[in-house]
């Protein structure tokens, strides 16, 4: 039905939200763990490189994906995958729409009121303002050792803990690393590079898909 | 002989009464008085088990600032709905296993469901199956895990599942509660079904107790709680009619007994005089029951107001039996005044039987209510009084010197030529020709209720859209093709229709067998070159075994099809069961529901394009009923008028029949006119207004036609039956039911123009 299928994409949207969990805090001696939370929690990117292994039980080996992210604080995200496949998704408040490869829109979810809340919640992770994740998720915090410190996320709401048991977000300095845990047992591994906070260093294309949203 | 076969039947109708009249169980349905539907093409089985569904929906519409208090307090008023065993089904919190429950439902048939983009897409063969395979994987908010990629690998069954009606957009689902956000506060809707009929009392007494059980365990800090459906309505419409029931009567009964405190002494058989009153509600209360089964509301407010009439027959008599005349004994008396009140009574008869010959099941009550009682009174003072109301009674001196110079002078009026009489009455007719503006309207029928009608407004902000009363009727002779009719209106309306609104039908949520059938084989054909997919997936890393599952369950066995009746035992199906009716006389029905929709014109056009379709708007098709029963009354009232005339010459002459007959007949003119004037319209309610006016009114004419030597006596029982006729229907006007406020109004402004008209038309037989 609308209610479960909607709640397992939508879940998706928010996976895609947690990627931008991206700061650059600066080396420092060890810091209290509210204090981490806040910094890693400091500032969104503007452009990103990811690599994202979406590992599937079913699979003999994860399915690897590549490409760019770009965010838009006031409107939304563009997903954009390079390789294996091109595929280019916009992400705002209220729909979620799909271009084809000519860059036409080739599929639009909106109207729901289920996508319309994931997209608020999504948007607001990305916004990294952390009474509204904490509107959302549990925070805790974990040390990783020496690869750095890490958030675990943990949905408060139990439509969306139906599917996503946790999130693991790890970093040295920023996020570098999601790690989406899912009731199924599949995990979504995303890894985030190459951050651009100025919007000039943008190229014309890269304007050109945010002017879309 | 007759008087105690008389007492015989009285007797009989008490005990009828005693053993049958229940109060609380009193027919509270409006739709209960209307007509029956008189086109035989329209299944009206069918519209009236919808309606009787519909009629049980209950809405509990709990608001506060604090959502969290809101949804807290809405449990616990879920918790006390379901303990109260007053209701059949109640919907509230969508749970994730609900959600899982209607996902498995349709899973066994995700092979034949394909949303309309898709099924669209596969006709035109231009859908790659593989390529969507790999943008999902791809995709970040596609959803495509381990189990979808073994059972739904192309998402088709996903998008089916999207595809299905998502309801009201300003209803989201928070925490699995229906919630509406407005203007900072927080909504949460419970949806009921009364396990009984609103109608019935025993049902309405049960829900003011739970809803003011409710009220007081929950309401307050900072939460509001309201109620919405038909049974609010039924429920303060019966409280309302027992209002007026009580007003009326109290009323009525207490100016009749003022009255005669102030114009008689002795007063200990005053109440002597109520008996026929008594008579009259009990046999008229009687018979009704024995003929009907069972009395409405409206018509027992009707009849209340009778009171004032049926005391006429008392007060002629107790009038010819006091100091005001020469008569020597009871019966001398009686007889003095037997003949008028025999015609006054025939003549009344004669203009409520008017009622009795519609179709009308409100009026027929209403006549056989006012014959009944009238009769009843008129047999027990020409019957029993004389006997028990022997001596004669003592009008106070002070009364009679001033009815004396009363009567004389009216008496002495100068009358108006008969010429002049048929003038005026030509002339308002006219007029009233002229200006008449019917409005046959149901809502005459409809109290005005301002609390309800403010939740009424609450539900439309909140929901942004508001169900309309008018539907559509779906009919075939199979399921399948009902539902493949109804996929093809929908799809219609949805483009033909462009002004808003929405439209939600069973096909919304059930393809038809063909369709589902067909559905299958496109995507069996496009999975024709499994090999080649599989190939291709495997380059991606996708092997073929993962596929094997979906794959095969094309090749096995033969196809599973998701019936109707599988569907209606489905979660989904429960929550749409009303709009299926089934099979009713080997024909299915279904209903197309109307949303918001205010371009009903084109919906209308539309659906006349399809066979089996059928538009119905109950509340037009009541309206024009009511204005079809107008114009054949309107249309018969002057033969009635002509006949009475006849009867009038016998008695009277044919000049005395002008004039008795012109004096009602001018008030009934006159007040109509007053009532285009101050209404601006009129309705059948006014039409039988200005029957009854003639018919009562004929009694003051023809008792003043017959006054001989008694003129005093005719003056004061004429006054005092005036009085108390214009103090019940004068009460009547102030019903908030407009039909009974306009049948009030039209007979208190006739009665008080025939006071005036009479004394200056009609001339005594000895003059």
């Amino acid at each position: 039905m609308k209610w479960l299928s909607a709640w397992r994409f939508g879940i998706m949207v928010v996976l895609v939200s947690l990627n931008f969990l991206s700061t650059t805090v600066t080396a420092a001696a060890p810091e209290t763990r509210p204090s981490m939370i806040e910094q890693l929690l400091s500032k969104p990117f503007i452009k990103a490189d990811f690599r994202k292994e979406r590992i599937l039980k079913v699979l003999s080996r994860p399915f690897l994906t590549e490409g760019k992210i770009l965010f838009d604080e006031d409107r939304g995200v563009v997903w954009v995958t390079e390789k294996p496949v091109k595929d280019v998704v916009l992400i705002t408040e209220n729909a979620v729409r799909q271009l084809d490869t000519q860059g036409k829109l080739s599929s639009t979810i909106n109207g729901s009121p289920v996508v319309e809340a994931i997209s608020k919640m999504f948007l607001a992770i990305m916004s990294l303002d952390k009474s509204r994740i904490l509107s959302v998720f549990d925070i805790e915090s974990r040390d990783t050792g020496s690869t750095g410190f890490g958030l675990v996320l943990v949905p408060k709401e139990e439509g969306l803990r139906s599917f996503i048991s946790r999130i693991h977000l790890t970093g040295n300095t920023r996020i570098e690393q999601i790690d989406v845990f899912e009731k199924s047992g599949d995990l979504t591994r995303l890894y985030i590079s190459n951050e651009i906070r100025d919007r000039s260093q943008l190229s014309h294309d890269d304007k050109a898909l945010l002017a879309r949203l | 002989m007759l008087r105690y076969a008389w007492l015989g039947f009285v007797i009989v109708c008490l005990v009828y009464v005693i053993t049958h009249f229940n109060p609380n169980k009193l027919e509270t349905n409006l739709f209960a008085l209307l007509p029956e539907k008189t086109d035989d093409n329209l299944p009206s089985h069918a519209i009236d088990r919808y309606s009787e569904t519909l009629s049980r929906k209950v809405v509990f519409l709990v608001s506060g600032n604090d959502a969290d208090v809101s949804r807290e307090t809405a449990d616990k008023i879920y918790s006390t709905l379901l303990e109260s065993e007053l209701f059949d089904e109640i919907q509230f919190k969508l749970s994730e296993q609900w959600a899982k429950e209607i996902y498995l439902s349709y899973y066994p048939y995700r092979y034949n469901l394909l949303s309309p983009q898709d099924r669209a897409a596969l006709q035109q063969q231009d859908t790659d199956l593989g390529g969507r395979l790999i943008n999902a994987i791809v995709s970040p908010v596609a959803s495509l895990d381990s189990a979808t990629l073994v059972s739904d690998p192309f998402l088709l069954f996903r998008d089916f599942l999207q595809s299905l009606p998502r309801g009201n957009r300003h209803l989201v689902i928070e925490q699995g509660y229906p919630t509406i956000h407005l203007n900072g506060q927080t909504y949460l809707l419970i949806s009921a079904e009364l396990s009984g009929s609103p109608f019935d009392q025993s049902v309405q007494d049960r829900f003011v107790s739970q809803l003011a059980g409710i009220e007081r365990l929950f309401g307050g800090r900072g939460v509001s709680i309201h109620s919405h459906g038909v049974v609010n309505y039924a429920l303060e419409n019966r409280k309302l009619a027992q209002r007026e029931i009580s007003v009326i009567g109290g009323g009525s009964l207490a100016g009749i007994l003022l009255l005669f405190i102030f114009i008689y002494k002795k007063r200990a058989k005053l109440l002597i005089i109520l008996l026929p009153v008594v008579v009259g509600m009990l046999v008229a209360i009687g018979v009704s029951l024995y003929v009907f089964d069972n009395i409405h509301l409206i018509s027992l407010v009707f009849g209340v107001s009778l009171i004032g009439v049926s005391i006429d027959y008392a007060i002629h008599y107790s009038c010819a039996n006091s100091n005001l005349t020469s008569y020597n004994t009871s019966h001398e008396s009686l007889r003095a005044v037997r003949p008028a009140l025999t015609l006054g009574m025939l003549s009344s008869v004669i203009g409520y039987a008017t009622l009795a010959s519609t179709n009308f099941p409100a009026l027929m009550e209403m006549s056989v209510i006012a014959i009944c009682g009238l009769v009843a009174a008129y047999l027990t003072v020409i019957l029993w009084f004389p006997m028990i109301l022997s001596t004669q009674l003592e009008v106070r001196r002070t009364v009679i010197v001033k009815i004396d110079r009363l009567a004389s002078i009216l008496n002495g009026l100068r009358k108006a030529p008969l010429w002049l009489v048929g003038l005026a009455v030509l002339m308002l007719l006219v007029v009233n020709i002229y200006l008449k503006t019917p409005e046959d309207n149901i809502k005459i029928m409809r109290a005005s209720l301002p609390e309800l009608e403010q939740t009424d407004q609450l539900f439309r902000s909140l929901l942004g859209e508001y169900p309309n009363n008018q539907f559509l009727l779906v009919s075939a002779s199979t399921p399948d093709m009902l539902l493949d009719n109804e996929a093809k209106l929908l799809a219609s309306l949805r483009v033909e229709v462009r002004t808003g609104g929405r439209y939600e039908g069973l096909s919304d949520w059930l393809p038809s067998e063909r369709v589902q059938l067909e559905n299958r084989k496109l995507i069996k054909n496009r999975l024709r070159d499994k090999e080649q997919l599989v190939a291709r997936l495997s380059g991606f890393g996708i092997p073929g075994s993962v596929l094997s599952d979906y794959l095969n369950g094309f090749d096995s066995g033969s196809p599973a099809v998701m019936t109707i009746d599988g569907f209606l035992q489905s979660p989904a199906g429960k929550l749409h069961r009303d709009a299926w009716l089934g099979n009713i006389r080997g024909h299915y029905y279904s209903i197309v529901k109307l949303y918001g929709v205010d371009d009903l014109a084109t919906v209308k056009k539309t659906a006349g394009k399809f066979t089996g379709v059928t538009y119905i708007d109950r509340a037009e098709a009541v309206s024009n009923t009511l204005g079809t029963y107008r114009r054949v009354i309107e249309s018969v009232f002057p033969f009635v008028i002509i006949g009475i005339y006849i009867g009038m010459v016998f008695r009277f002459g044919v000049g005395g029949a002008v004039r008795v007959l012109g004096s009602p007949l001018l008030a009934a003119m006159t007040s109509f006119l007053c009532v285009l004037l101050l209404i601006g319209e009129y309705n059948i309610f006014t039409v039988f207004g200005l029957i009854i006016t003639i018919a009562i009114t004929i009694d003051y004419a023809i008792f003043v036609h017959e006054t001989r030597s008694d003129v005093a006596a005719t003056y004061l029982a004429i006054l005092l039956a005036g009085c108390t006729t214009i103090l019940a229907f004068g009460l009547l006007s102030l019903s908030q039911t407009p039909a009974l406020r306009t049948f009030g109004l039209t007979l208190l402004l006739g009665i008080l123009f025939s006071y005036v008209f009479t004394p200056f038309i009609v001339r005594s037989r000895d003059s």
